[in-house]
């Protein structure tokens, strides 16, 4: 089960942060989720944070984190954000920072009240494009 | 000012910029996100501090909510404003304002303003707002639109905001039920993610949705039916018993998908939907949990899949990692244990991060189920301790717990203690100090050495220790001295107790918790602490009472433990009252009164003066009136003896019946193991008897296994020791030292579970494990003994293959043993293996030579998922046999979820009938076995081709983790498209895309489509 997905910047800004179970101080968990992995001095790499693991991974300038619970598959997770990142790739080309909106569309795609729901790129974004296109 | 200066500034150079940022969106045909979305986060980005940041964004804010506030605004400039709140929510500040515009949005808008107005409203609010009731009529009102984008928003929505409130479900849930019959797979996809939050929030509904969550399983689409999977997995974690037929059901897709029967576009990187396959595999370890049957439906397809899968993607090895788990929580099956075992060993040796993660986290369960199989993880475990990384080490931690039995407990707590010195957070020691004290309550026959841990745990002050930690201990304590044990012991056990309470009370900064537990053992046993000089214990409490860093609660139990000696006659009345009263002076001059300390110590005082102290204390003097002798018990007796009773023997003359409750472990071995076990304990107990200083309750504990090869005077491994040391110059004769001592640190660790469990003892001593371990081992510490590792190891090839002739099967632990020796070679080994055919003979090995140069220049071009495209090459010639396109196979195909069971025939999927004809000579040798050894050897030899692709793929792994890895992920992808479309991609994608269009019916025109092929 994923509890929340947080996209920060290289400096630690936050850019993303979607939570899908419901937490008191989500701003609090944030900074210090962004804080934890940010030190951790890796790549990509696992932390433990209260009784969710961190799964976290830096993709040129952005690190993409999440938090799961105890049981599930770090490796898949970490092949989560690379199906994320491809996909966004896809939709967007580069900048991702500036369409926000889009990119928690993507997001709940992908996945849904904390399961991964969706995970063939061309499907992902059929409902995006039938938006775009009915405009 | 200045801000408003600034912001027209940034929207200024914005403008330049943009002209660059247009050329990117004409590659994109989208209207992206309003320009002055763009100019605020680059000004907030370019804020230099958190209070320029501040001003900036609150008059944001007030700007935003003006302007949200007027009528004439555009439905444009509110979605943009709503977007900059979202983010200026992210970063802390308060956006309540702007909530009712997010609802009004999402109510008034239409496409992508609609949904804009529904992911605010998702982010901004959570389940028990109390602004959701007013979505909820949108809500409503969007489900039962024609338009298919509005019940997706609403359906999502759905999935993130409804809460257990039984009254809103139930007004939800029939129209969403209604939309799981919806043409499209799109809606009918999210309206079964909402039947699974429904499932998962309110379990009181699992019952009312089972039959409907059911048929989803078997929809066409293979997205619903993933979902549909999902909510069955679900409802078996929650406990639903109502499982009929599912584990066939489940083990039927899994195989489908292993045979890709899917679309190629349903692939991640060359496996077809892989966590569909990682959900159906937890479905199937809880199903054949305990149950032979359901298990035996399972093992031949996880046989297939540990052969089957392609290790050269990560997503491969997250596969893999859920297979080992799947084999261990299920019935336990030898050979799959052994499979998996084999595979764990290739993780936790991996010189990547997070396969090394993800191998410790498999072997933790695998040890758990087969603790024999590991035995030659053991040196790699040793090394994992002392990893750099505090991830791994905190997983190694878990998997020493789960390690721990009657003889290697001591060792494992010794571990674990040190572990809690290193840095960490605190969430994690919390953990730590729960499991070692969980450890101290299940082992506690040793009483000295349940209390030894608990005081080292409490030497120093920890602000993490978990709740109820006293209580805990102290109730583990009176059930450590309640334990039988033989008369003479008793006291020895005791004392030690008592006497190590005393040194602790020593110490200066202590935890309180250890205070109170030493306060609580010596009123307890007061009886002791007799020729102890009275002065000397009293002013070890006065200096524990008077410690600033205690708090009330601590002070009491002191108290309560003064009160006790008092009570117990160790100390004199006198003693105590002038103790009290300075205690008492102290008190009120160092810091505020405490009323409840000042009334206790009131109470002490006066209780020394009272004539019942007196009293007590001459009765006890006087031994005469005692009688020992139990006279009046004798009516007793002799009633009882009438009865049937079994009369009294000495404990001295009793026949010993089981020998030592403590050694039941682990079955046959018990003899290998109390062996090991007295030798190492011997060593450990013999400096904690004979050192009596404080000082000395470290080393106590630490392990001092010096003595143990001596005791152990193993010929092989001798032998060896002495080859090496004569080569070596004296630095590296250190190294073996440090070599030396792991390898007994891992005899220690592993002495429960050795291999000898299934073989005899003198077998055991023939077939010694630490023999077969040198050459390994040596390799992994350093390369200098490289060159004589790789002889030795010859040498011990050529016994194995001595042993392996009786198998005709060649020997495929040869290149096997030289790739964990040499990279380069490793490639070329692991890539004639990719042509080998499981189970070929000695000739084809010289074949498959001739082949390898051509391969290796394969591999050198092309490093993308080579044996993917060959697999699909493969597929494409065989459609194009049959004249199909691939859209249509795989519906025709899908279709067999619609029925129930859906069935394996393979009319017209030759390489369903391919895959049975392979499994029938499986199921069949399972059976057999699981009795014969000889087939086991054949058995590992088929499948070590398999494990050999492993390393293969471990080399592409870290290539793509050494060269940009968001570069590598577009290439990939590029180079995948441009693979892909032009031979199958182009024509299906077609199709694919028009089955979600609003305008053609995926069913019509799948079907003519077919009509036009005929």
């Amino acid at each position: 089960m994923i509890h929340f997905l947080l996209v920060v910047s290289k400096q630690g800004k936050p850019r993303i942060s979607r939570f899908f179970t419901h937490q008191k101080d989500q701003l609090s968990t944030q900074n210090a989720v962004s804080k934890l992995c940010l030190t951790d001095g890796k790549q990509e790499g696992f932390v433990n944070y209260k009784d969710v693991v961190l799964v976290y991974k830096l993709y040129v300038n952005l690190w993409f984190i999440t938090g799961v619970s105890q049981d599930e598959n770090e490796l898949a997770i970490l092949e989560l954000f690379q199906n994320l990142v491809e996909t966004l790739n896809i939709y967007f080309g580069k900048v991702i920072l500036f369409n926000m909106d889009r990119v928690y569309m993507v997001i709940d795609e992908m996945i849904i009240d904390g399961h991964i729901a969706e995970t063939c790129r061309s499907r992902i974004l059929v409902p995006l494009q039938l938006m775009d296109s009915a405009k | 000012m200045s801000d408003v200066i600034e912001k027209t500034l940034s929207l200024f150079s914005d403008g330049l910029r943009g002209s660059s940022g247009d050329k990117n969106a004409g590659v994109t045909p989208k209207k992206l996100m309003g320009r002055s979305f763009h100019g605020f986060i680059r000004t907030v980005s370019r804020c230099r501090n958190r209070k320029e940041e501040q001003t900036f964004v609150t008059h944001e804010l007030s700007q935003i909510k003006e302007s949200l506030s007027r009528t004439d605004v555009s439905l444009d400039s509110v979605c943009d404003y709503l977007c900059r709140l979202v983010f200026c929510y992210m970063m802390g500040y308060d956006v309540s304002f702007g909530l009712i515009n997010t609802l009004k949005l999402a109510q008034q808008g239409s496409g992508l303003e609609k949904r804009i107005g529904y992911v605010t409203a998702t982010l901004l609010l959570h389940r028990d707002h109390e602004l959701i009731l007013l979505l909820m009529n949108t809500i409503q009102k969007d489900l039962n639109s024609t338009n298919i984008l509005d019940n997706c928003f609403a359906l999502t929505a759905i999935c993130h905001l409804v809460s257990s409130d039984v009254g809103v479900m139930s007004m939800m849930l029939p129209s969403v039920m209604k939309k799981l019959e919806h043409p499209r797979e799109l809606v009918r996809m999210k309206a079964a993610c909402c039947i699974l939050r429904y499932i998962r929030i309110t379990p009181s509904y699992q019952r009312h949705l089972q039959d409907a969550s059911r048929k989803l399983l078997y929809d066409k689409d293979p997205g619903v039916m993933s979902i549909g999977v999902k909510i069955q997995l679900e409802l078996l974690r929650g406990g639903n018993q109502n499982s009929q037929n599912l584990t066939s059901d489940l083990s039927s897709i899994l195989q489908q998908i292993m045979n890709r029967s899917l679309p190629s576009s349903f692939e991640y990187h060359g496996i077809p939907l892989p966590w569909l396959q990682i959900d159906i595999l937890r479905a199937l370890s809880i199903l054949g949990r305990g149950n032979k049957k359901d298990s035996e439906h399972i093992y031949p397809l996880l046989k297939d899949m540990l052969d089957k899968i392609n290790m050269r993607e990560r997503m491969a090895f997250a596969l893999m990692y859920e297979c080992i788990v799947t084999i261990t929580s299920i019935a336990p099956h030898r050979g799959l244990l052994n499979e998996a075992s084999i595979r764990v060993k290739k993780f936790i040796s991996s010189t990547s991060y997070a396969l090394k993660y993800i191998g410790v986290k498999a072997l933790t369960h695998l040890i758990a189920v087969s603790p024999e199989s590991t035995t030659d993880c053991q040196m790699i475990v040793v090394e994992l301790l002392d990893d750099p990384d505090p991830a791994i080490q905190s997983k190694t931690v878990d998997l020493l717990y789960s390690m721990a039995n009657e003889s290697n407990v001591k060792i494992v707590c010794s571990k674990l203690v040190q572990h809690l010195d290193r840095p960490g957070n605190d969430f994690t020691k919390t953990e730590l100090i729960r499991k070692i004290i969980t450890l101290t309550e299940q082992y506690r026959q040793d009483g000295v050495w349940a209390f030894d841990i608990v005081l080292m745990v409490l030497k120093v002050e920890r602000h993490y220790l978990p709740e109820n930690l006293v209580d805990r201990i102290l109730n583990n304590l009176t059930k450590i001295l309640e334990l039988p044990v033989q008369t003479s012991q008793v006291p020895e056990t005791l004392q030690h107790i008592v006497k190590k309470s005393v040194q602790g009370l020593f110490q200066e900064n202590c935890s309180k918790e250890l205070v109170k537990i030493t306060a609580w053992v010596l009123s307890e046993h007061s009886s002791l602490l007799k020729n102890m000089p009275e002065d000397k214990i009293i002013s070890l409490l006065q200096k524990q009472f008077l410690r600033q860093t205690l708090d009330t609660s601590t002070r009491l139990w002191i108290l309560s433990c003064m009160t006790g000696l008092l009570c117990g006659g160790v100390l004199k009345p006198g003693v105590v009252k002038e103790a009290v009263k300075k205690l008492q002076d102290m008190d009120t001059y160092t810091r505020e009164i405490d009323f409840t300390l000042q009334q206790k110590l009131v109470e002490c005082e006066r209780l020394c003066d009272s004539p019942v102290m007196l009293d007590l204390q001459t009765r006890q003097a006087d031994t005469s009136q005692l009688d020992f002798t139990l006279s009046f018990l004798d009516d007793f007796v002799s009633d009882a003896l009438e009865d049937g009773a079994k009369p009294y023997i000495h404990s001295s003359l009793r026949v010993p019946s089981v020998k030592d409750p403590l050694f039941s472990g682990y079955g046959k071995s018990r003899v290998r193991s109390e062996s090991l076990r007295s030798s190492s304990s011997g060593k450990l107990t013999i400096p904690g008897t004979c050192s009596k200083t404080t000082a000395s309750d470290s080393k106590n504990i630490d392990l001092k296994l010096e003595g143990i090869s001596k005791v152990w005077g193993e010929e092989g491994f001798l032998e060896k020791e002495t080859k090496v040391e004569f080569g070596l110059h004296s630095a590296s004769a250190e190294k073996q030292r440090e070599l030396e001592e792991k390898k007994e640190l891992a005899a220690a660790l592993f002495s429960g579970f050795s291999s000898g469990s299934k073989v005899g003892d003198e077998e055991a001593e023939l077939h010694d494990p630490w023999a077969e371990e040198v050459p390994l081992t040596l390799n992994s510490n350093s390369t200098d003994w490289r060159a004589l590792s790789a002889e030795e190891s010859c040498k011990e090839e050529k016994s194995d293959a001595m042993v392996k002739t009786n198998s005709n099967l060649i020997d495929l632990s040869e290149p096997e043993k030289s790739s964990e020796n040499l990279f380069p070679s490793e490639t070329v080994q692991s890539a004639a293996e990719l042509n080998m055919e499981v189970g070929v003979d000695k000739f084809d090995l010289g074949v498959d030579k001739l082949n390898l140069g051509v391969d290796k220049i394969n591999i050198g071009v092309d490093e993308h998922k080579m044996g993917v495209n060959e697999q699909d090459m493969g597929d494409d010639k065989h459609d194009g046999n049959d004249q199909y396109p691939v859209t249509q196979l795989c519906q025709g195909n899908m279709e067999f979820h619609s029925r129930e069971p859906p069935p394996l025939c393979g009319e017209d999927f030759s390489e369903d009938t391919t895959t049975e004809l392979k499994n029938q000579p499986f199921s069949g040798s399972y059976e057999v076995m699981s009795g014969d050894e000889n087939l086991t050897d054949i058995h590992e030899s088929l499948c070590s081709g398999s494990h050999l692709n492993f390393d293969a793929s471990r080399i592409k792994l870290e290539e793509r983790d050494d060269s940009g890895l968001c570069m590598k992920a577009e290439s990939s992808f590029n180079s995948e498209q441009s693979d892909d479309h032009p031979r199958q991609g182009e024509q299906h994608e077609g199709s694919l895309y028009s089955q979600y269009g609003t305008l053609s019916d995926s069913e019509e025109s799948g079907h003519s489509e077919e009509s036009g092929h005929s």
